[in-house]
């Protein structure tokens, strides 16, 4: 029934409901359009941000870097000895043979 | 003259003027989609650059946790030496072990001469105990004496045997106490082993709690049973140094040899000492808190 309504109201006028028709189809592409620059903006804001946090905690992360570095080299040859001794001080010591 | 349309002609442009409406609000849709092109570009650049700045951060934070660890694996390799170190002695007090052990202490430093000593150390690949003071013009040769490997022991930080040190239990504390905190400011250092100045006997009637205050604190202590008499004989001669120790040392499983770093004649005796003791199955170890010559 709504169906034969709407059909017998169309065509009572045609063009007028085509073009009511096409400007609600300009109406709902223009409008998302509207709200998707604002989306866009939002996520761009957010991707600002992002870039500026990874690239603060890369420069952190660098500078940590390079004050462990300074250290690096001689806690290594530290290791380095202290194994060495250690392995040296084991062969005087006599293995458990067991019973 | 044109007359206005009347509202049976507007009727008939409405149509018409819908799809002009329409197709304005579409014009505008896509003035706006193309609007945002930069800003999509833009965003996209962004997105591609902080993707490769994560990698990047992952990549340095991989590198600063293998760096980190690396104290981790000295002090592991350090705890496998002196259990090793501890084992031995075990073997050696059941009589287990063909080896026997010696510990080059030496007391009253850091002297200039310490760096000597240091360099002789190395040569020979021996860790040695130094029993250190209060010496603030000194610091270099503390660094020196820990980023060697030897063994920092406390041995108060005035030596005033006979001036105040022993006067009472509160007063050796205070002495000890100095020395820790000036180690702990100046190198992040807490020693664990102690040695009396002149020896336990020379606390006297308040050895019981020096001993006991030195336990609280989380120290061992050691006298000696070698002694190169480097600190009593003016004059002492590297063949002296050598005969006053040996004969004692080599009669002992645990020896502990007494020495002065700022004593030349030990100096020149401790090449033909280390060889000699190496020659009689002697192994030299630093001292540590579990040792069993520590008290």
């Amino acid at each position: 029934m709504l169906w034969h309504q709407a059909l017998s109201t169309f065509k009572k006028n045609p063009p007028l409901y085509i073009a009511i028709g096409l400007l609600l189809l300009a109406l709902l592409f223009y409008f998302p359009s509207l709200g998707r620059e604002a989306r866009l903006e939002d996520s761009r804001q957010q991707w600002v941000q992002r870039h500026q946090q990874m690239l603060g905690q890369k420069n952190t992360l660098a500078q940590d870097i390079e004050a462990l570095s300074q250290e690096s080299q001689q806690i290594l040859e530290e290791s380095q000895d202290w194994t060495r001794r250690a392995e040296e001080l084991e062969s005087y010591i006599i293995e458990d043979q067991g019973d | 003259m044109n007359r206005l349309p009347g509202p049976l002609e507007m009727k008939k442009y409405l149509p018409a003027f819908i799809v002009l409406t329409a197709m304005l609000f579409f014009l505008l849709g896509l003035i706006h989609y193309a609007g945002a092109g930069p800003v999509r570009d833009e965003m996209h650049q962004l997105r591609q650059d902080t993707l490769v700045l994560r990698d990047q951060v992952n990549q340095l934070e991989q590198e600063k946790e293998q760096l980190e660890a690396l104290p981790q694996q000295r002090d592991l390799a350090k705890e496998r030496y002196f259990e090793a170190a501890a084992t031995l002695e075990q073997q050696v007090a059941d009589g287990t072990s063909p080896y026997k052990v010696a510990y080059l202490t030496f007391d009253d430093g850091p002297f200039q001469l310490t760096y000597e000593y240091l360099r002789v150390l190395e040569e020979e690949n021996v860790l040695a105990t130094f029993f250190v003071l209060g010496k603030p013009d000194y610091l270099d040769v503390y660094e020196a004496i820990l980023a060697e490997g030897h063994t920092m022991g406390n041995h108060s930080y005035s030596h005033r045997i006979r001036n105040g040190l022993y006067d009472s239990p509160q007063s050796f504390i205070a002495d000890v106490n100095k020395l820790d905190a000036f180690l702990r400011e100046n190198f992040q250092f807490k020693p664990e082993v102690f040695r009396f100045p002149g020896g336990i006997r020379s606390a006297g009637g308040i050895k019981e709690e020096c001993v006991n205050a030195l336990h609280e604190g989380g120290y061992g202590y050691v006298d000696w049973n070698a002694l190169t008499r480097d600190a009593e004989i003016r004059g002492l001669t590297l063949e002296d140094a050598y005969n006053y120790v040996m004969p004692q040392a080599t009669s002992k499983d645990f020896a502990v040899l007494l020495m002065h770093d700022f004593n030349s004649a030990s100096l020149g005796a401790l090449p033909t000492i280390i060889q000699h003791l190496r020659e009689q199955s002697y192994v030299m170890l630093p001292l540590f808190r579990e040792s069993l010559v520590m008290k």
